[in-house]
């Protein structure tokens, strides 16, 4: 009997170690080609300047050729409220979506312009005034023409484009394709925003105000200016879309496109191991090295437009005081926070604003480790008399792991930490919104859209966000002449000081820029050839290859 | 019989309503609202406000709660604060999807563990005995999540049996490609059911073997097999009865975990989604609902055992149990 039972105590735990090594060993992955070879003699794409392009046929046959058609899949981590972009891209699966079903204006990337919907933009001499032209002959996919008139719903729907500094901005249709936006002040970040707005179907609006329009069953229909329109909708599963055949830019390179709703990142990793999603983004380091090791697949990696940061609430008894701020950015190690929280997913951070800014400049330096200084700061500011609490936001990689290694280094100078994580509904809530000054510093991270101003939003002064936010007068200073300043040398000379500036007001600590890792089965191409912001600004640039 | 009814039913409104008031002040008590998801960066501070505004925000809890109620007592059960949409429409949508894959689920869980627990009860202490013992200790020790991920990466991505995620292949609304996509989720799902109501059915059965009338029908000369089918089954499944009451808000509310890393478009992953985006009305409505079943469903499996078990006697008769 005794035998009996070890005997079986035995193979039930070989049974269990099989298990687990089920999940070792080979690296082979499938390909998740489910591309077709079509063959497409006669495709028209418009460059950026508008001019019409034959592209080259594809020859099939050929190794390396591209193949039209197919179904690409991608996941999202859940399902979006509907398919109406003002709507809808409050979240990043709705932003995703979003930008497969429909195009922006006009893309400013540094000294480039991409044109979409619109064909030009003439600027007045004292950049107040601008021209703005749609092309002609557009349609939404149910045929209805797009025009001025849908960009003006879209900027009545609320003030966010209609406003700079509570002034109004004027606009005035000239005709269907032409409208007129005249400022109030110089705002050199605006018409970068304003370009990259994607316009809702105003024919499915008529006669209703912004709360039947939110109500409106109209906004589940799909109805877009992209090059994929909606297929089917499968609630909570998946969102299918097909290519737009009368596409103005050309034909779509996918037959489909889908999106897979999949909370889960392990059963997104597995469902990219069968083969059932094209691309997925990388969480970790660890699958990243794995995805380099595996064969059949490649990785890209993108910089986000983001920055990490370190900030201290002004509002808390300790971090109110100019000394306690400088002694924890003494005490920190930026490269050895990085290297442990992100490693190879992020670069070192120098300068508040993101990589994809006009006027960026990371070559300038930041704090410089000095724990000698930083330990007798601490006991002179009353650092040491109580833990201190940092919030980071455990939605996002590395920041959790980011605040142990700081807990580490500010107990080298005498601080005791308590760190506390937050969803990110629960973050923003404590960090933007609560003023009792219940946490001294949050990590926390901002996106930039090109523009160095985008994110002023972070630093205002006196912002409906920056309650526990130190701006100085100076800092403030220097945001609004940095925006009201229209020379390219100026700005950049502006913006470099106004990093100099919050650095002298110790009121952030700068870490890195995160980088979105993705990886592709490896008959994928193009994915590298646009930034990636969340997903493809152009998905003609993307298509399968044969292989 | 009826005062017992009408006072359960009394009973049963006074959990809803308890249970109601924790749920939403659980809810409301963690950090975050709704709030995050509608504000644009250029929003002034007197935005926010006209948006905390229409969103309630700024009412208190208990005012908020108030709101709710009213509308439930109505019918309403509100619309959710992300999409706009109605949540018992929601709730409606995604309710077949849970059922269909709880409900194979506990069907197969049933059909499983009850020959399991009858062998294992009757082979006491033998060979059969340990190793049908030391499986139901592994499916109650087994995480659902793990379980269902070493399915996905066993029979799915080594095997390419069945698909990894999903309740359809896209564009094949066959029957035969339903079953094939429930069958991972559904293992994951019922493998712990299956241990629990293993051992319960052991235990009863085991208690059973030693009853005189086993004894009896042993010694009139029936076999060990057709006493155990025609006889001591009967009373084995009582204790189901009662397992299969309380599992029936599974029914409804889905395994959260199980429908998440399966993609499986039901209830649980609407719950997930409406948690993480404070989606109060969502949550509130699914909750309800599946306490709702809950207690209808302990009700039921109530008043079924005293239809089994004649011994058993509700209301003002004589008997051992109310």
């Amino acid at each position: 009997m005794k035998n009996a039972k070890k005997i079986i105590a035995l193979v039930m735990a070989m049974t269990m170690l099989l298990a687990l090594l089920a999940g070792c060993g080979s690296n082979n992955q499938n390909s998740g080609n489910t591309g077709s070879n079509t063959n497409n003699t006669n495709n028209t794409q418009e460059t950026p300047d508008g001019a019409d392009k034959e592209q080259e046929p594809a020859d099939d046959a050929e190794a390396g050729g591209i193949a039209y058609g197919g179904t690409f899949v991608y996941p999202i981590s859940e399902d979006v409220a509907n398919f109406m972009p003002y709507l809808a891209t409050g979240t990043v699966s709705g932003e995703t979506v979003c930008r497969a079903m429909f195009d922006p204006l006009f893309v400013i990337d540094k000294d480039e312009i991409r044109y979409y919907l619109a064909e030009s933009l003439t600027v007045s001499d004292d950049s107040m005034s601008y021209q703005l032209k749609l092309r002609d002959g557009l349609t939404w996919s149910d045929g209805d023409s797009i025009t001025v008139d849908d960009l003006l719903f879209y900027l009545s729907l609320r003030d966010t484009y209609s406003k700079i500094n509570g002034e109004p901005i004027t606009f005035e249709k000239v005709d269907d394709l032409t409208l007129n936006i005249v400022l109030p002040v110089v705002s050199a970040s605006y018409i970068s925003s304003f370009g990259k707005i994607l316009l809702c179907p105003s024919h499915l609006y008529e006669g209703l105000d912004y709360e039947a329009v939110k109500v409106s069953p109209n906004n589940e229909l799909g109805v877009g200016s992209g090059a994929y329109v909606l297929e089917k909708w499968n609630k909570g599963e998946s969102i299918v879309l097909s290519k737009r055949e009368d596409y103005y830019r050309g034909e779509p390179t996918f037959d489909q496109v889908i999106f897979k709703v999949l909370g889960d990142n392990s059963a997104q990793e597995l469902a990219y191991q069968t083969g059932d999603l094209t691309i997925k983004k990388i969480a970790n380091e660890l699958e990243l090295e794995n995805y380099r090791a595996t064969e059949g697949s490649e990785v890209y990696l993108f910089d986000e437009g983001r920055v990490n940061f370190v900030s201290y609430n002004i509002n808390s008894d300790l971090m109110s005081n100019k000394d306690a701020r400088k002694a924890v950015s003494l005490a920190l190690n930026q490269e050895e926070i990085v290297a442990g929280a992100w490693g190879e997913l992020a670069e070192l951070a120098n300068s508040i604003f993101p990589a994809n800014s006009t006027y960026f400049d990371n070559s300038r330096q930041g704090y410089v480790q000095n724990v000698e200084e930083a330990k007798a700061l601490a006991e002179s500011s009353g650092l040491t008399s109580r833990p201190i609490k940092i919030i980071y936001d455990s939605t996002y990689t590395g920041l959790e792991e980011a605040a142990a290694i700081m807990q580490q280094q500010l107990a080298a100078i005498g601080v005791t930490c308590e760190i506390q994580g937050y969803d990110t509904s629960g973050y923003n809530q404590i960090y933007f919104f609560a003023t009792d000054g219940d946490w001294d510093i949050g990590l926390k991270n901002y996106s930039g859209s090109g523009d160095n101003n985008s994110i002023n939003y972070m630093f205002k002064q006196g912002g409906s966000l920056t309650k526990n936010f130190l701006v100085t007068d100076e800092a403030e200073a220097l945001w609004q002449a940095g925006n009201t300043t229209l020379d390219t040398a100026e700005r950049a000379e502006i913006y470099a000081k106004l990093d100099d500036q919050l650095d002298e007001d110790y009121c952030m600590y700068r870490l890195c820029y995160p980088k979105a890792a993705i990886v592709a089965h490896d008959n994928v191409e193009g994915i590298d050839a646009i930034d990636l912001s969340p997903l493809f600004e152009d998905w003609l640039m993307v298509h399968f290859v044969n292989k | 019989m009826w005062k017992y009814v009408l006072k359960r039913f009394v009973q049963m409104l006074v959990v809803l309503a308890i249970v109601s008031v924790a749920a939403f002040f659980i809810v409301k008590c963690a950090p975050g609202d709704i709030l995050m998801r509608y504000i644009r960066p250029e929003m002034s501070e007197a935005d926010i406000e006209v948006l905390r505004e229409e969103l309630g925000l700024n009412d208190s809890v208990a005012v908020q709660y108030g709101k709710w109620l009213k509308n439930l007592f109505q019918g309403n059960l509100g619309y959710s604060v992300i999409n706009n949409r109605s949540v018992s429409q929601q709730i409606l949508e995604k309710l077949p999807a849970t059922l269909w894959l709880m409900g194979m689920a506990l069907l197969f869980s049933l059909v499983v563990s009850i020959p399991l627990g009858l062998i294992s009860g009757l082979k006491k202490d033998k060979w059969v005995d340990h190793m049908i013992g030391t499986s139901t200790y592994l499916g109650i020790s087994i995480p659902a999540f793990w379980l269902a991920l070493l399915l996905i990466l066993l029979f799915s991505v080594r095997l390419k049996w069945f698909p990894a995620s999903g309740m359809h292949t896209q564009g094949v609304t066959t029957f035969t490609d339903l079953l094939w996509h429930t069958v991972l989720p559904l293992l994951a799902a019922s493998f712990g059911n299956i241990a629990v109501f293993t051992r319960y059915i052991r235990s009863s059965t085991i208690a059973q073997m030693k009853e005189g009338y086993v004894l009896t029908a042993l010694a009139r000369g029936c076999t060990k097999r057709r006493i155990l089918w025609r006889h001591v089954l009967k009373n084995c499944l009582l204790p189901v009865v009662t397992l299969v009451g309380m599992n029936l808000s599974g029914l409804v509310a889905g395994s959260y975990v199980i429908e998440a890393v399966f993609g499986w478009p039901g209830l649980g992953t609407l719950g997930i989604q409406s948690v993480n985006g404070r989606d109060y009305p969502v949550v509130m409505g699914i909750t309800m609902m599946s306490c709702a079943v809950l207690v209808v469903g302990v009700f039921l499996s109530d008043v079924l055992y005293t239809l089994v078990d004649p011994r058993i006697s509700i209301g003002e008769k004589e008997g051992k149990h109310e």
